[in-house]
């Protein structure tokens, strides 16, 4: 057996704590389209310390794939990108790698191809179509395996045969033969998680990853990827639209809406005490167990508008039931910060800010 | 709201319904496998109540649905159905030509409310179809009936010559709806009608159909898989595992006392918004059967907790244990529930 992994959390070196490993400025990216220029993600900042998980939660159409994707450079050639996503490599012994930023590099340069699948990599939303239907289980973990870490075959073999091991699946070594056809939703986002871990990521990006798995297995499937985190110090950028998940999961959670991000906290602030009114509605609209039964839920008016073209104002403003016209249909809200909570809402800038505007 | 009496009075009741669906494998050396996707269900649904169908994907809750209101064949056993016109009728039995007259009653509401809709047809003539084919609605009364629903399902009344690409997946999953409650039917199936909806869509989407509900006296069949939609929205809940029920009660029954280990599994499964709730986790083992090769005994004995010797070779029974609650558990009755909270 191979002696991998064997380092765990509480041996991480302190002096990297603080540090980040994405730092994301400003980021935007714009699609060209026949109606105009559809601003998908339209300034984004935020970054991940280093061994924590980033929850970044919003509905549908919000950008929060987009965003993941430009950090792996997975958008089309013609994708208008913009900003810097600071990516900061971390190994466990004392070299320091140099940073590099994500969005500069060229799509099929080698350094990104490096990166994609290495030192970042990606858990797939859809465990039924992420895998190629062609090639066994093995081949596709073992080809990543050799890309990134050794070129013997038998070795890589090794690793993967192990690594399927430690995501819980029985008989490992008779999966590597197995083709994703032959194995159930569960098995295969395993599978998934087992084939983003190999390389040893420093950041690993979770596309959704329990959205189209069952309670029970998703229940699985998180504990999982709970415990993995704790053994191997990966941290997390989690993407999904539920706000129980990123409860249980993540340390700090961004909220996105309409290609922006509109508060961001610790997991306990954002879900204990909301700021921006879209977070508070959001919450409310859940139905949640033993609160909302025989109540009518607080439903959000309204639909996420189209981002084509869309002024330079609050993405919330159409829907905010505290929307103050001739401020929030002005620009959009400043960022406001409160230990480490902050939010982009005009109902937080105080009076002199708002009088500078 | 509810009177007291049409609580008591049944719509509908299944009575050992029973689906099979068989496949063949191999040219020469055929194999015909059976599987039983539904399996000696029982049940029975109250006038004006929200019957709730939980269960994971490939359980049968679809196909069950399905079933109840004929869109598929069951291979044996009883639906009968109180008819508004014709009296209590057994939906089984029924030829196509005595089905069609019975149509506007039973409706159903789509999962996915981007395929459903036939991209061809303006929203008009999709929600006109049902009231001119199954309720047999023509001219100027059909044309009042719909705009009359479309307004009721909040859709625009203006756009209903545009075609079902204009919009969004909550618009779209309104005119579902109005699809579905055209015909004045009684008793509607909501198959998933909530789950491809973003969250904040899904609370407009519940709260219309709570108030539709109420307002137009319907019974629901809700069928879901997210177990905080069905406990805000259903009054009684039955819990399906590989085609079988394993637990039917009251709501808040359900929740604060399950019976059967694996509601109780599939309970504290749910991931919670407040954080506060750092409660244990029962994690089920392993995957669901293949349903085409089910375990002798028990259904859920591989995965029970709590086994026991007799779980492995005899099936339970779905039992009263207590007044109104059932549970198809051996040790239903030894069986407690761990301390969750």
């Amino acid at each position: 057996m191979l002696p991998t992994h064997t380092n765990n959390r509480k041996k991480l070196n302190l002096t990297k704590q603080n540090k980040y490993i994405l730092d994301v400025r400003n980021l935007k990216i714009h699609f060209k389209v026949d109606e105009g220029i559809l601003k998908a993600v339209d300034g984004v900042t935020f970054r991940i310390p280093v061994g924590k998980t980033l929850g970044l939660v919003g509905e549908s159409g919000c950008g929060k794939s987009v965003t993941a994707y430009s950090l792996l450079q997975l958008l089309p050639k013609k994708t208008g990108i913009s900003g810097q996503s600071i990516f900061q490599p971390w190994t466990r012994d004392e070299t320091v790698p140099e940073a590099v930023d994500l969005v500069s590099l060229p799509f099929n340069g080698k350094k990104i191809r490096n990166i994609r699948g290495g030192a970042i990599s990606m858990i797939f939303q859809e465990p039924m179509t992420s895998f190629s239907p062609v090639h066994s289980i093995g081949n596709q973990i073992i080809e990543a395996i050799r890309l990134h870490r050794t070129r013997n075959y038998k070795h890589a073999h090794d690793i993967a045969a192990e690594m399927l091991s430690k995501v819980g699946i029985p008989d490992p070594v008779r999966m590597l033969n197995d083709y994703p056809g032959q194995l159930s939703g569960g098995m295969r986002q395993r599978a998934m998680i087992a084939m983003a871990l190999c390389c040893n990521p420093s950041l690993l990006i979770a596309d959704e990853p329990t959205t189209a798995l069952d309670v029970t297995v998703q229940a699985q499937v998180l504990e999982l990827m709970k415990s993995l985190q704790e053994e191997l110090g990966t941290t997390m950028l989690f993407i999904t639209h539920d706000l129980g998940v990123i409860a249980e999961l993540a340390d700090y959670v961004a909220v996105m809406y309409l290609g922006r991000i509109v508060e961001y906290g610790t997991v306990t602030d954002i879900i204990k005490t909301p700021r921006h009114p879209y977070t508070q509605a959001l919450l409310k609209a859940i139905p949640r167990l033993g609160k909302t039964r025989g109540t009518r839920l607080e439903s959000i008016e309204g639909t996420v508008p189209i981002p084509i073209d869309f002024p330079d104002m609050c993405p919330f403003f159409s829907r905010c039931s505290k929307a103050m016209k001739g401020t929030c249909n002005k620009q959009f809200p400043p960022s406001t910060e409160k230990d480490e909570h902050s939010v982009n809402c005009f109902l937080y800038c105080n009076e002199e800010r708002k009088a500078q505007l | 709201m509810k009177k007291e009496n049409e609580l008591n009075d049944t719509l509908i009741e299944v009575k050992n319904l029973n689906k099979c669906f068989y496949s063949t494998k191999g040219i020469i050396n055929k194999i015909h496998t059976e599987v039983r996707a539904v399996n000696n269900v029982n049940m029975s649904i109250k006038r004006g109540e929200v019957m709730g169908l939980v269960g994971e994907s490939g359980c049968g809750k679809t196909t069950l649905g399905r079933c109840l209101i004929r869109a598929l064949n069951p291979t044996s056993g009883d639906v009968l159905f109180k008819s508004k016109e014709n009296g209590t009728v057994n939906l089984t039995k029924l030829s196509h030509k005595q089905l069609l007259s019975l149509r506007k009653e039973i409706q159903l509401i789509f999962q996915d409310p981007y395929s459903s809709l036939d991209p061809r047809m303006t929203v008009y003539d999709i929600i006109s179809e049902p009231a001119k084919y199954a309720a047999g609605l023509k001219g100027e009364v059909l044309k009042r009936k719909v705009l009359d629903i479309a307004k009721k399902v909040s859709l625009d009344i203006r756009h209903l010559n545009r075609y079902p690409h204009a919009f969004s997946g909550g618009q779209r999953q309104r005119i579902s709806i109005a699809r579905a409650l055209v015909t004045d039917p009684v008793f509607v199936v909501a198959d998933e009608a909530v789950s491809a909806l973003d969250v904040s869509v899904q609370a407009q989407i519940l709260n219309l159909l709570q108030d539709l509900q109420s307002e137009l006296n319907l019974t629901y069949l809700f069928i879901t898989h997210d177990l905080s939609v069905i406990e805000h929205i259903a009054d009684r809940i039955t819990v399906m595992y590989l085609g079988q029920i394993i637990e039917m009660t009251a709501t808040e029954e359900l929740f604060q006392n399950p019976k059967h280990p694996y509601t109780e599994a599939l309970l504290s499964a749910i991931p919670h918004a407040d954080t506060e709730k750092n409660k244990k986790r029962i994690i089920l083992e392993g995957d669901l059967p293949d349903p085409a090769n089910l375990p002798s005994g028990c259904p859920f004995s591989p995965r029970c907790r709590y086994i026991k010797e007799i779980c492995k070779t005899k099936r339970p029974e779905l039992l009263e244990t207590t007044p109104e609650h059932f549970v198809a558990c051996h040790l239903s009755k030894r069986f407690k529930r761990r301390n969750l909270a």
